[in-house]
C-alpha cells in the first residue's frame, strides 16, 4: 500500500529535474558571446613614426577586444629597439576607464654595442575614445626634431571604446 | 560549682547517664541560678513539642485531592486528518517505476546544480570592478574568449620598418593626448 502523498513526490521531483534539463539545454553558446560582448572594451593601440611629414614614415594599428582586468600585449620590433606595451583597462562605477599600463623598452646603441633599458608604469583615468600617448624613446621639443633631419621617434596611441555601442 | 549550660541542657533532655543525673538533681535542687536554667530549658522542650507548625495531615490531604483530580480529568489526544490516513493500493510495477524515477531525478537534480555553480562567471574586481555573468560553463570560457577577440595572453606584434634608426630623447613618458600638446618630438 503506497500513500498518495508517496505517489505525487516523484511526479513533483520529475518537473523539477525537468525544469533544470530544460535550462541547461537553453544555454546557447552565442547568447554566452553576447553576454561577454556587451561588458567588452575595445582597445586600439597606433604606432607611428615621427616626426609625420606630408608622407608618413610608418604606422600601424592593432586593435583587441578584452574585458575589463584582462590585460592586451604589444610588442614593435625594430632594428635597434624592443618595446612592449602591456595595457589593463577597469572600468568604474562613474563609466571612466581607469587604464593601467605598464611600458617595457629596450635599445641597443651599435656605436657601443651596449642597450639600455627603461620601464615605466602609468595609472591614468580615462574616458571613452579619448587618446592616451605614449612616447617609450621620451618627448623633445619640436624645435630640436626639425633640426635634426634624421630624428625619428616613436608615438603610440591608446584609445579604448566599448566594444558593443550602446543604443 | 555549678555545672554548665550544655550539661544542664543534656540533663533537662535526659542525657546525662546515672549516677551523674543524680548528683546534677542534687545541685539543681539547692542552686537557685540552675534552677532557673533548668526551668527555662524545660519551658522551651515543651514548648516545642507542643506547636506542630506544620499541619502535615492537611498538606496530605491536599495532595491527594490533586492527584486524584488530574487523574480523573479526560487526557487530549491528537487526532491526524483523515486524508493521510487513506491508504491506496498501487499496482507493483507503478511503485517500482516511481522509485527509479526519483533515484534517477535526484542524480539529475544533483548534477544540475552542480553545473550551475560551475557554470557561473563572476568577476569582481573594487573600486574599478566589473562583474559579469555569463550562462555558460567555465571550460566554454577559453573558447568564448578566443572567440570574442583572439587570445589576449599573446602578444600581438608589430614589426618596425628596417633602416629606420630610433634615437631616444628621454625617459618613457605617457599621459592624455592634451598633456602633450606642443611638445610632440
Amino acid at each position: 500500500m503506497i500513500r498518495p502523498k508517496a505517489a505525487v513526490l516523484p511526479l513533483l521531483l520529475a518537473l523539477g529535474a525537468m525544469q533544470a534539463s530544460a535550462q541547461d539545454a537553453d544555454i546557447d553558446p552565442k547568447e554566452a558571446l553576447r553576454q561577454l560582448l556587451s561588458n567588452a572594451l575595445k582597445v586600439t593601440i597606433s604606432a607611428e613614426i615621427l616626426p609625420t611629414t606630408d608622407k608618413p614614415v610608418w604606422n600601424a594599428e592593432s586593435t583587441n577586444l578584452t574585458l575589463p582586468g584582462r590585460s592586451i600585449k604589444v610588442r614593435l620590433e625594430g632594428d635597434n629597439v624592443r618595446i612592449y606595451l602591456i595595457c589593463t583597462p577597469y572600468v568604474q562605477d562613474d563609466g571612466v576607464v581607469l587604464l593601467l599600463a605598464q611600458g617595457q623598452v629596450w635599445l641597443s646603441d651599435p656605436p657601443d654595442k651596449e642597450s639600455k633599458y627603461y620601464s615605466t608604469f602609468y595609472s591614468i583615468p580615462v574616458t571613452f575614445g579619448k587618446k592616451v600617448l605614449f612616447f617609450p624613446l621620451g618627448v623633445s621639443d619640436s624645435d630640436t626634431a626639425k633640426d635634426n633631419k634624421d630624428f625619428f621617434n616613436i608615438e603610440l596611441q591608446i584609445k579604448i571604446e566599448p566594444a558593443a555601442q550602446k543604443q | 560549682m555549678c555545672p554548665e549550660r550544655d550539661i544542664l541542657s543534656a540533663y533537662v533532655d535526659g542525657e546525662v547517664p546515672s549516677p551523674w543525673d543524680r548528683a546534677i538533681a542534687d545541685h539543681v535542687a539547692g542552686c537557685e541560678s540552675c534552677r532557673s536554667v533548668t526551668e527555662r530549658l524545660e519551658h522551651t522542650r515543651r514548648t516545642l513539642r507542643a506547636d506542630d507548625p506544620f499541619d502535615w495531615q492537611g498538606a496530605r490531604e491536599r495532595v491527594r485531592l490533586r492527584i486524584a483530580t488530574r487523574v480523573a480529568a479526560p487526557i487530549p489526544v491528537f487526532v491526524r486528518p483523515t486524508i493521510w490516513r487513506r491508504q491506496v493500493s498501487i499496482p507493483l510495477p507503478v511503485a517500482v517505476l516511481a522509485a527509479g524515477l526519483v533515484i534517477a531525478l535526484g542524480i539529475t537534480l544533483a548534477t544540475s546544480l552542480t553545473r550551475s555553480n560551475f557554470g557561473m562567471v563572476r568577476i569582481t574586481k573594487a573600486p574599478a570592478g566589473t562583474e559579469i555573468q555569463i550562462a555558460a560553463p567555465i571550460s566554454d570560457l577559453e573558447s568564448l574568449l578566443a572567440k570574442m577577440g583572439g587570445d589576449s595572453s599573446q602578444e600581438s606584434v608589430l614589426t618596425l620598418p628596417k633602416n629606420v634608426r630610433l634615437v631616444p630623447v628621454g625617459e618613457p613618458r605617457m599621459g592624455l593626448e592634451g598633456d602633450f600638446s606642443g611638445k610632440k618630438p
